[in-house]
């Protein structure tokens, strides 16, 4: 469950695919920071600085992955004679088990500039995620992150409907549901 | 240390050789002789330098003239040094200069070589009929009565300084006032590459021993243009390595102080067949370039693998060892052999020649063009000697460039490694120009830096108080750099970063030197580890108190200390004034990228350019690494995007806080330290009299400094007492110390 709250990585994908201005990302992240806490890893809920400084870094990370990691061994083991341990995991990633499609769509409705709802057909969906075909795991699991994020599924004419029973061509749009019920904070272990 | 074929003892009596020196001096080790004897044809007692550059033989000719003036004439030779290894250099350089046409009018002479190796005799040995005595300076610098025998009825002797540079240390500057006592003509002569390294201060006391100024000097530029010696270029391959990883004390011990590898690290590096391998392939890409090479190895396994290797590339080569037989291999090499090997490499029949330290001197080998430093070492006199070899310039016989290859492994452990490029630091010769006077000083300050920009990757640490000053402020002003001597004859090189927040600290610190250590009856050239740390807790709280972010470091101030107590002067400061401070400053950085509100590509791409900027670089020297240079750049964007965001984190830092008058001074400075500086300044206020001076309150000591007196809380912290400026008051150190005995 724990990879479904945003974390400053998902939110340097998030931003780079957004490419905002310097104002405006800095609007973005405050925005996240100030109404999605409860979406947010938890170390990050109650310190707004190193949630900034964090997706900074990640966005940095995600221009520049292949100098940083050439470099963070080198930095680890200066650091490691100074004293100073440096985990690997917290500055480089591999970017594997990063899914933000879901992530992407409740930000981008709630505080980008664009349109309110996110269309995609349901076959563009499942290409996204490698799929060629239904899967009913794969379907469960977006009816997961639709449930955790908040966000409704609708078919042409604006009806609701589940994600399970859409067509494999028909398209979809996506709402964050209006009047949210408030998202209960994860277990701490 | 080696020393070519000749056995180095102790003491004993060196006989004239036969024949003659073949060796002829060079003009400029000629007009160094001349230069002394310039002084010597003066009545009257001298002090002078001679210094010669690396390579430029300021042994063999301060020795072979001093075999002529001094000890052909019986006077006798009182020659210092501060390590092992130049002493044993020195007495090599005597007994091999020793020839008949030399010292004509003497049948013999005797030397001792007195330090406190096991190897060498002790100050007590010493007689009044040993001719020369080679000396370590803190083996006679306590046992300073035992020369009293040696020197009684002389009425002339001649004192040597090797490494001058070092001699207003105060256990040189002892014995040189000790022999000046006694004996009525003391003729003082200093020797040393680069006497005037640092600022003039330095200059100023070392003109004060050395009253005749300098007799000769010669730049190692001179020596290049005039084709005596040949230009160093210097490369270093990585051959990503890493030995020591589980090195114990007693290992890491014989490699710091005796330069001695340990037998199983020398025994895998030698086998290491990627390391020899980089070292071969090396060689092979470049061969036209490097020309005829001396190999330095390990051991003689290694010589003999190496020796395997370039030949199976084509290469022709060969080793020589040690005559002796090898216990390790059995390899038994005869003189002849060698002798027979060194005519082949002589005659360009050999390409590269590998041996294990036995030709670092003695042998005359002009047409190497370059070595190769398979082996580490942390002796700068054995660095000296391997690079010497290919620094025959042209007009002696050898190459115009010198290349000068290091192979460097990664060590767990740090040990204090010999940069060959570090011998000529001092002489700055080659890259004078502004610029790079300005990398130099960038590359310093990063060394300085790694430790803060690592911290603040580190969740651990905590740094939001020094992320939230101006980033402009975290650009040191300004370093004081020194060299001493360690107590084990080392040389320790040390800078301190001074930044607009500890400057007047500073200042203030250097002035009141003399008086602190004046205040901790501080006499000795080496300070016991508790006098420092209670001298540095001294200085923190007088000087360094406050808020001051950056702050000092308890390292640099002990530095400072062990610098004065040797040469009782404040190190010199040398300013960044030349350094563009603008172009360092990432807050304005941060503010270009927020004004043109770019996106990310934008962003990338205008980091991009000014970190890649060639022009000077100057970010890249700064930050050293890219990921550095983009997390402060982040910190400020993030000052810029969010104002308050420091504010807010420091508040609720401070909020948690109560009760900090019942912690010591010390205590609440690390948490709140205006609150300290405050509680200090006021008790210091107290005391201040109308005649300007503090007071101590119980004797009535007084003084100008803030040095002698100590805040002392009226009624003690354990019996109630608190942190407020009701219950302080300033005491001397003696009453201070009395009231805390009751």
């Amino acid at each position: 469950m724990d990879e479904l709250y945003y974390s400053p990585l998902d939110m340097a994908f998030i931003l780079y695919e957004m490419d905002l201005g310097e104002r405006e990302t800095a609007e973005f992240i405050l925005d996240v920071w100030n109404h999605e806490k409860s979406f947010l890893l938890e170390k990050y809920r109650s310190n707004k600085l190193k949630f900034v400084l964090d997706t900074y870094y990640w966005s940095n990370y995600l221009a520049d992955k292949e100098i940083i990691d050439g470099e963070f061994s080198k930095i680890q083991k200066d650091a490691k004679e100074l004293g100073i341990p440096l985990s690997e995991t917290i500055y480089t990633s591999d970017f594997s088990n990063i899914d933000t499609y879901f992530k992407t769509v409740r930000l981008k409705i709630l505080y980008g500039k664009g349109n309110k709802f996110i269309r995609i057909k349901r076959r563009s969906l499942l290409k996204l995620y490698g799929y060629k075909r239904i899967s009913p795991v794969l379907l469960d699991y977006f009816k997961m992150c639709l449930e955790f994020y908040q966000i409704e599924s609708y078919v042409r004419g604006g009806v609701k409907k589940s994600i399970k029973d859409i067509q494999n061509n028909e398209m979809i749009t996506f709402r964050v549901k209006e009047n949210q019920e408030i998202i209960s904070q994860p277990d701490k272990d | 240390m080696s020393s070519g074929n000749l056995e180095i003892k102790s003491s004993g009596i060196v006989y004239p050789k036969k024949g003659t020196n073949t060796r002829r001096p060079y003009d400029h080790q000629l007009e160094a002789m001349k230069a002394l004897d310039a002084l010597e044809s003066r009545d009257s007692p001298y002090s002078s330098l001679v210094v010669l550059p690396t390579g430029g033989g300021k042994t063999y000719t301060a020795s072979t003239w001093l075999l002529k003036n001094a000890l052909d004439r019986k006077k006798k030779v009182l020659w210092l040094a501060h390590r092992q290894m130049l002493l044993d250099q020195a007495a090599e350089s005597f007994q091999s200069y020793s020839y008949k046409d030399i010292i004509p009018h003497i049948s013999s002479y005797r030397f001792k070589i007195v330090s406190g190796s096991s190897n060498h005799c002790r100050a007590i040995e010493i007689k009044a009929e040993d001719q020369l005595l080679i000396v370590s300076k803190d083996s006679i610098g306590r046992n300073l009565s035992k020369l009293d025998n040696w020197l009684k009825g002389e009425e002339e002797v001649f004192l040597v300084v090797d490494e001058a540079h070092h001699s207003t240390a105060r256990t040189y500057r002892k014995v040189i006032d000790y022999v000046k006592q006694r004996v009525p003509k003391v003729n003082l002569i200093g020797l040393t590459a680069t006497p005037f390294r640092t600022a003039e201060d330095e200059q100023g006391l070392l003109s004060k021993v050395f009253t005749d100024d300098i007799a000769y000097q010669i730049g190692l530029k001179d020596l290049i243009n005039k084709q005596i010696l040949s230009k160093p270029v210097f490369e270093a391959y990585h051959t990503d390595e890493t030995y020591g990883e589980e090195l114990g004390l007693d290992a890491w011990d014989s490699i710091e102080h005796l330069d001695v590898l340990p037998e199983d690290i020398a025994s895998q590096m030698a086998k290491s067949s990627l390391r020899n391998k980089l070292i071969v392939e090396t060689y092979v890409k470049k061969k036209d370039v490097y020309g005829q090479t001396l190999v330095f190895a390990i051991n003689i396994v290694h010589a003999i693998q190496l020796s395997a290797l370039f030949n199976k590339a084509g290469i022709k080569a060969d080793f020589i060892i040690s005559n002796i037989k090898d216990s390790v291999t059995g390899a038994t090499i005869s003189r002849e052999e060698n002798e027979r090997k060194l005519e082949a490499y002589k005659r360009g029949e050999l390409q590269v020649l590998i041996n294990v330290n036995i030709l670092t001197e003695g042998v005359d080998l002009p047409q190497t063009r370059t070595v190769f430093l398979a082996r580490p070492t942390v002796s700068t006199i054995l660095m000296t000697q391997m690079v010497g070899r290919a620094l025959r310039g042209e007009a002696a016989g050898g190459t115009q460039t010198a290349y000068i290859v290091s192979f460097i492994d990664e060590w767990a452990e740090h040990i204090a490694w010999v940069n060959p490029e570090s011998l000529f630091n001092g002489n700055n010769e080659f890259d004078d120009t502004v610029n790079d006077q300005i990398q130099r000083d960038l590359r310093v300050i990063n060394i300085a830096k790694v430790e803060e920009f690592a911290s603040v990757l580190n969740e651990a640490v905590d740094t939001l108080a020094l992320e939230s000053v101006d980033f402009e402020k975290r650009i040191p002003v300004g370093m004081y750099t020194f060299n001493y001597l360690e107590e084990n004859g080392m040389d320790l090189s040390y800078q301190v970063m001074v930044y607009d927040s500890t400057q007047q600290a500073y200042e203030e610190l250097m002035q009141s030197l003399p008086k602190l250590f004046q205040e901790y009856q501080a006499d000795e050239e080496y300070l016991p580890v508790e006098l420092l740390n209670q001298m540095e807790r001294k200085c923190r709280d007088t000087f360094f108190y406050g808020d001051m972010i950056p702050s000092y470091e308890k390292r640099d101030l002990i530095n400072i200390l062990k610098y004065y107590a040797q040469y009782e002067s404040a190190p010199p400061f040398y300013t960044f004034e030349e350094i563009d401070r603008n172009k360092l400053d990432i807050k304005k950085i941060a503010q270009y990228i927020w004004d043109e509100d770019m996106g990310e590509r934008k962003r990338k791409e205008y980091v991009d350019q000014i970190w890649d900027d060639n022009d000077d670089n100057l970010l890249r020297l700064f930050f050293g690494k890219k990921l550095y240079f983009l997390k402060q750049l982040d910190i400020e964007r993030t000052k810029i995007a969010y104002p308050e965001i420091y504010e807010d984190e420091q508040n609720v830092q401070y909020s948690h806080l109560q009760n900090l008058d019942t912690l010591p001074l010390y205590e609440i400075g690390k948490i709140d330290p205006d609150k300290e500086k405050e509680l200090r300044d006021q008790a210091f206020q107290k005391a201040l009299g109308p005649d300007g001076l503090y007071h101590c309150q119980v004797c009535g000591k007084k003084d100008s400094s803030r040095i002698p007196f100590q805040v002392d809380h009226i009624v003690p912290l354990n019996k109630g007492g608190k942190s407020v400026q009701e219950n302080l008051q300033v005491l001397c150190r003696k009453c201070n110390g009395k009231k805390s005995d009751t």
